[in-house]
């Protein structure tokens, strides 16, 4: 009896080991490619705006090679591009980010405001999933400061790319900052940061000449950008200067679809100097396109329009119109100045 | 068998005992009839004993009727082989009649194995029998359709109603890593176990590819055999079960038997039913106005400007027009084409003989016409067999088969009927089909001839000849051949005003031989040997030709084809096939006493399919047995009947592909010369693989039998590890190499499972009431092992509707790859922001280029790489598509003649994608009717939980916003959403027979006689919000083309002469 329930108990356990010894099921991991590697290696973002690399939706820097999704992707090794460390990229700063869809549609600033909050982030950030690459607008602009700009070399970072089938490395990154420029279109060099040239508005359109018989091009109007340096607000004025750099009443582009311009809060204010906005900043507040942008959603588009009878015959109508973004809150104007010659306003 | 053998020496024990009861007083004489008990048939030669020690007074004739003098008041015990014996008082002027129970002890049931037969008790493989009595009672075209659930570990699907055609089956998992086509009309390669009928291999996976091949009748082999003639149906599921017929076993066996003749005194049988096939619930439409006021409202509601709402309304003429007697209908397509018909079978049979002589002939009639108009089914059977045996060592059986098969499958392909799928879905408000419809779809489902016949003839000869004691020399031959026509005609009408006249015709051909010796020898009646070796030959030919004649002077001129050059096409087709396979095998077993068994064999096949390095197989196997209720410890306990364990090993291969994946394929370069000359050279689509190897399936199975308590309780437990390896799979070749793509054989997988199966009886067998149940089932987990080239994963993509399969090593073979659709967007606010942008989560378009953003009940897709883009990148790992339980429940109850039968089948934890949900919310989509195929049917929604206005929280995202619905696509097939769990339990058929008593059947001279009604599927449990869950591709997918599974209501006889 006993030596029957031990032989019992003896083939059982030879069973379960046959069992066990056949049943070798693979882990069931992850595949990673070692040829999985970014398509773009130099990143050269401008600081003091939040930027999204790449920032066209269908453009795709990190070709994964049939590796599984999600993967994993972390900066590491954060350097100056002699091997220097570059701690600023391991602090936090607060940042404004954003918590629900930007749509155009906000009536006030607060409602704007509660989409958006400050949150604690690195300044540079890989996307933990998508490899995107964000470059962060702190909240103080000073810490900029310490960031190294073009034309000095920059940084040099690596990404471990990971997942459960492994991991790799994309070594030497490079991250070349361009020094911060507010506010588009600008005429500053982008590495030097010494201004050349003049800003033009991208419209001048059948305005004409006063006492000529000519119209304007967009080259005898400048664009003007001022930020007070004084005041916390959060508005945006156009003024209108003739060649005497006297104000030009806005009333006069008497066709203008006010209120249709600009995504701001409550009615324009006029005064015969200027007309002014209750905005939100940046302006555009997002990347998408509302009525306020342009096609791309990258850029606030604006223009002012009056018109005239020419001759008793006809009416022609006139057109001063820019695309323009401004990244940095504060009380802005733009001016644009007739800086040679007069518009002239009146039906001939 | 064992009945006729005793037969002389009861005539014998009847004369003793007569001349003995002449001496005895108040003798009397006692009349009656033996029955078996719940089938209701006589029992012939059953010995009648009496007294102590018992002797024989009697046995009962070929009617099951006796006379028999005894001493009045005596007991009289009535025994027979496979029957529990029966003890009686005998009372003189009394019909006595006798109910024998069948003798419930699955050990000592006969089963074959390796083409020999032996008893249970001796098998180390893992078998199940299935009586034929159980398939009688219901009207089937193919008999698969009543094995479900019957055996644990057999997987059977009857995924489609379409009359001659079969589910799948596959044995103990998956077997294959093959598909072909995509989207819905993606398939698993078929894998169905090798049918062995009356010991001819049929051969059930090609050319009957679920009918999707697309010429020919594709009728299943099966559906040929009509059930009444089956005797019964051996599962063999493991691989030293199936060793012997390892050249085609991998996928596992079934041997199919044929009734054959046993009774002395000829039996004519008939048995027919009457039966109404009825369409399943149709789903709702919205008709007439009802569909007109939703479409207008859905335009005015979900459009920016009521403008250009009433713009477009006003620009649509079904919608404005509502007058127009074209547009004002209120028609049910649905009505059109699903129609309940009447249907009838009929079988006669007539056997008769004893062991020296037996024969049988079966006269088979079965006709269905399908639910669906113009499809049909109708087999005529005409099979005999015989048995010789002049002398006690030689034995000859023959047997012809011929079964005609005519089917109609509309102009669909059989298993799916698009035109009917589209057809069936048009707008309410489109006139009905006359001769002009305005659905061209509706037309061709209604008015395609289309007729098909597969003609089979089976013949087999056996001969047996012991040339000294113990060694027999046995030779099997056997020829098939099947021919297939398929006659097609396309009205005028709906063929671009050129009729169009199809005809296919195939053959094909199997010859097979197998010859050997086998010895048995027992020393003592201890130390049982056999030994035995054999080989076996194949050849299989099969060729297909076409003709094809567009353009007929008229629709009533269908044929003879005349000529008619450039509308003529035709010729044959590029699957003909050539194949041989030659193997031998040899097998030895031993057992000590019926106790300790051993199996071994090993086989070497050779097949022409294989690649030019690898053609030959090597299959060896091995089993032990230990039938430990014969060890002396448990011989006298009273609890214990039987019971055993058993562990196997061993490996078979099935060969796979065609002979073109090996060896290529040579064109004439479309009849390109070069310097005048015809070139031919090798196809550059496919690299031929010289190192094809065919599948090779190897099982370690452990099983343990147990019988308690006099047959309350039986009990049979098998846990396996299967491997397949060498699976065909097709793989893409970098693009630098000149092939496209490679069938390679690289692939493995795995399946683990565990099986059971319980059968109960709670009422003791003596009583009027008896009462069993039965239930089986099988775990199943498959694994993926290996991928061709050491890769890790592989996506086979999905063109046409983007429901991509991965295959992972480590996962289930097949997982489905899906967005991950949370619910709706409940409000403006809840979705998703970029938080560097601020824009919303966008949607790509399918190329990649259009991105459009998402609003409050838009789908909340999981974003899985973060990026804030819904698109290639967000795809999760899902759902399985191959269930993880199924299996049976039986129940079988009787009282007096009343007998209850209730089949009930079950499959659990099983994801399908549920495309015609789908569909009915796409329907939404298009208010304005700009759809292609023209305006579509409303589906009422009322069931489903969807987004409406801002709040709601909702599983299922907003069906109405048609301006956007091209960019977001929310209700694509590829997400989660429609993935559901396809877990059912259905009944299967419940079948109420009654017996009628002799006595009143008697005068009509009718030995026997039952009548019964059954209804077959007439109930589903599921949580599946589609229609059927198990009307779907073996790849889990519910189209709306499938064609579906009827629910019947039979009223059935049957009379024995």
């Amino acid at each position: 009896m006993k030596k029957n329930n031990l032989t019992l108990a003896v083939l059982a356990g030879a069973g379960m080991c046959v069992t066990a010894a056949c049943v070798k099921i693979p882990a069931d991991a992850d595949y990673i490619s070692p040829s999985a590697t970014y398509t773009q290696t130099l990143f050269e973002p401008v600081l003091g705006r939040t930027s999204l690399i790449p920032g066209d939706p269908g453009t795709n820097i990190f070709n994964k090679d049939n590796s599984t999704s999600p993967l994993n992707f972390k900066i590491i090794n954060m350097r100056g591009a002699n091997g220097e460390a570059a701690d600023i990229f391991n602090k936090t700063f607060p940042v404004l980010v954003w918590k629900e869809p930007y749509t155009g549609l906000e009536k006030t600033r607060e409602e704007i405001d509660r989409k958006r909050t400050i949150e604690q982030r690195r300044l540079f950030e890989v996307r933990e999933h998508s490899g995107q690459f964000v470059m962060w607008r702190p909240e103080d602009l000073a810490y900029l400061n310490a960031i190294k700009k073009q034309p000095d070399p920059g940084y040099k970072f690596d990404v471990e790319v990971s997942n459960s089938g492994g991991s790799k490395i994309v070594r030497n990154l490079e991250l070349k900052p361009l020094r911060p420029q507010p506010y588009e279109p600008n005429a500053f060099d982008p590495v030097t940061g010494n201004s050349y040239g003049e800003v033009t508005p991208r419209v001048v359109s059948n305005i004409k000449v006063m006492y000529e018989d000519q119209t304007m091009g967009s080259m005898m109007v400048k664009m003007i950008f001022y930020k007070n340096p004084d005041t916390k607000g959060n508005t945006l004025t156009f003024e209108f200067r003739d060649s005497a750099y006297r104000p030009i009443d806005p009333k006069l582009f008497r066709t203008t679809k006010w209120e249709e311009m600009i995504h701001h809060f409550g009615t324009a204010r006029f005064t015969p100097e200027a007309v002014t906005y209750e905005v939100a900043y940046p302006i555009p507040l997002s990347v998408r396109p509302t009525r306020y942008t342009n096609g791309a959603g990258n850029r606030a588009m604006v223009s002012f329009t009056y018109d005239r009878m020419v001759n008793g015959q006809f009416r022609s109508a006139a057109i001063l119109g820019t695309d323009f973004a401004i990244y940095e809150p504060g009380d802005w104007k733009i001016v644009f100045w007739f800086h040679k010659r007069n518009p002239d306003f009146k039906d001939n | 068998m064992y009945k006729h053998h005793i037969k002389p020496f009861i005539l014998l024990l009847t004369a003793l005992s007569l001349s003995l009861a002449a001496a005895a007083q108040e003798m009397v004489t006692v009349k009656g009839i033996v029955y078996e008990k719940g089938a209701g048939s006589p029992v012939p030669g059953v010995v009648i004993f009496t007294g102590k020690p018992p002797r024989g007074v009697g046995a009962s004739g070929g009617d099951g009727s006796f006379s028999i003098t005894v001493p009045a008041g005596t007991e009289v015990t009535f025994q027979a082989m496979g029957f529990n014996p029966s003890v009686m008082k005998a009372k003189a002027g009394e019909v006595m009649r006798v109910y024998l129970v069948v003798k419930e002890n699955k050990l000592t049931e006969q089963v074959v194995i390796g083409y020999q037969k032996k008893t249970k008790e001796t098998v180390t493989g893992s078998t199940v029998v299935i009586s034929g009595k159980d398939l009688q009672n219901v009207p089937v075209s193919n008999v698969l359709e009543l094995l479900q659930g019957k055996v644990a570990g057999m997987n059977i699907q009857n995924n489609t109603g379409a009359p001659g055609y079969a589910g799948t089956i596959q044995m103990r998992g998956l077997s294959t890593l093959s598909i072909s086509g995509s989207g819905d009309n993606s398939f698993l390669s078929p894998t169905s176990p090798l049918f062995v009928i009356d010991g001819v291999p049929v051969d059930p996976n090609s050319n009957y590819e679920y009918g999707f091949q697309q010429a020919g009748p594709g009728l299943n082999p099966l559906s040929l055999i009509p059930p009444e003639d089956i005797e019964s149906v051996q599962v063999l599921k493991d691989a030293q079960a199936t060793a012997l017929y390892g050249s085609r076993g991998a996928y596992g066996v079934m041997l199919i038997n044929t009734k054959r003749g046993k009774s002395k005194v000829p039996i004519v049988q008939y048995s027919g039913n009457f039966f109404l096939s009825l369409p399943p619930r149709l789903r709702n439409v919205l008709g007439g106005n009802a569909e007109r006021q939703q479409r207008i409202w859905q335009v005015m509601t979900y459009t920016d400007s009521t403008n250009k709402a009433r713009g477009d309304i006003n620009a649509t003429p079904f919608l404005a027009d509502s007058l127009n007697p074209y547009y004002n209908n209120s028609t049910n397509w649905q009505g059109l084409f699903y129609k309940p018909t009447w249907n009838h079978t009929h079988n006669v049979s007539v056997s008769g003989g004893d062991d020296r002589f037996n024969y049988k002939a079966n006269l088979g009639y079965y006709n269905e016409k399908g639910i669906l108009k113009n499809t049909d089914f109708n087999r005529y059977t005409l099979s005999t067999n015989m048995q010789y045996r002049p002398t006690d060592r030689l034995r000859i059986f023959a047997a012809i088969t011929t079964s005609l098969g005519q089917n109609s499958k509309g102009s669909g392909n059989g298993i799916t009927q698009s035109d009917v799928g589209k057809a069936g879905k048009q707008s309410s408000l489109l006139p009905s089909p006359a001769f002009y419809s305005a659905s061209a779809s509706a037309v061709a489902a209604l008015r395609n001839e289309n007729i098909n016949k597969t003609a089979n003839i089976r013949t087999n000869l056996d001969i047996d000849y012991e040339l000294i004691k113990g060694l027999h020399a046995t030779s099997t031959f056997s020829f098939e051949n099947t021919t297939g026509t398929e006659d097609n005609f396309i009205p005028a009408a709906i063929k671009g005003n050129s009729a169009e006249v199809k005809s296919f015709n195939d053959r094909n051909h199997t010859l097979y031989s197998r010859s050997g010796l086998s010895y048995f020898k027992s020393i003592n009646g201890k130390h049982n040997l056999t030994f035995s070796a054999f080989n076996e030959l194949y050849k299989i030919g099969y060729q297909a030709t076409m003709l094809r004649q567009r353009g007929t002077p008229s629709d009533d001129i269908k044929g003879p084809i005349g000529s008619g050059g450039s509308f003529n096409a035709g010729g044959v087709l590029d699957n003909a096939k050539d194949f041989r396979s030659v193997s031998i095998a040899g097998a030895a077993s031993y057992n000590y006493k019926q106790k300790y068994v051993i199996d071994l064999s090993f086989r070497r096949d050779g097949s022409s399919q294989a690649g030019k390095n690898t053609p030959y197989a090597n299959n060896p196997s091995v089993g032990v047995r230990w039938n430990f209720n014969k060890e002396a410890f448990l011989e006298n306990k009273t609890w214990l009947d039987y019971g055993s364990v058993r562990a196997s090993w061993g490996r078979n291969v099935t060969p796979q592909g065609n002979i073109f994946d090996a060896y290529g394929t040579y064109t004439d370069r479309d009849g390109r010369r070069y310097n005048d000359k015809p070139v031919s050279g090798i196809d550059y689509d496919k690299l031929p693989n010289a190192n094809l190897k065919p599948v090779s399936t190897t099982q370690l199975n452990g099983g343990l039998d147990l019988g308690l308590w006099k047959g309350k309780l039986t009990m049979e437990f098998d846990a396996y590890v299967k491997t397949v390896d060498n699976s065909v799979m097709e793989w893409r070749l970098p693009d630098v190499n000149g092939f496209k793509t490679v069938q390679t054989s690289e692939a493995s997988l795995m399946n683990l499972g565990f099986e059971w199966n319980f059968t109960y009886r709670p009422i003791q067998q003596q009583n009027k009431w008896s009462w069993t149940i039965g239930f089986n089932g099988a775990v199943n987990r498959d694994y993926l092992t290996r991928l061709p080239y050491g890769a890790r994963e592989y996506m086979k993509y999905d063109s046409s509707n983007r429901q991509s399969i991965l295959y992972r090593v480590g996962r289930n073979a097949f997982t489905n790859v899906l967005l991950y659709t949370r619910d709706a967007y409940a409000t403006p606010g809840s979705v998703q922001a970029d938080p560097a942008t601020g824009r919303p989560i966008m949607v790509a378009s399918p190329d990649g280029k259009v991105f459009t953003y998402m609003e409050a009940g838009d789908p909340r897709w999981v974003d899985l790489d973060g990026n804030y883009i819904i698109g290639d990148a967000d795809y999760i790992y899902a759902g399985n598509s191959q269930p993880l339980i199924n299996g049976g429940l039986t129940s079988y109850l009787q009282y007096g003649q009343w007998t209850l039968n209730i089949s009930a089948a079950y499959t659990a934890v099983r994801s399908i994608l549920n495309n015609s949900a789908q569909a009915r919310f796409a329907s939404l989509s298009d208010p304005l009717g700009k759809d292609s195929k023209g305006p579509q049917a409303i589906v009422p929604l009322d069931k489903y939980d969807y987004w409406v206005k801002n709040g709601d929280r909702t599983r299922y995202p907003n069906p109405y916003d048609y301006e956007r619905y091209g960019k977001i696509r929310p209700y694509r097939v590829d997400q989660t959403l429609f993935e559901e769990d396809g877990s059912y339990f259905k009944i299967q058929y419940i079948t109420l027979m009654y017996n009628i008593p002799r006595d009143k059947t008697k005068r009509l001279g009718i030995t026997s006689a039952r009548t019964y009604v059954t209804v077959t599927n007439p109930f589903l449990f599921t949580r599946y919000s589609g229609p059927n869950p198990e009307n779907v591709t073996g790849l889990g997918r519910d189209s709306d083309d499938g064609y579906p599974v009827r629910k019947t209501i039979t009223l059935g006889m049957s009379v024995q002469f």
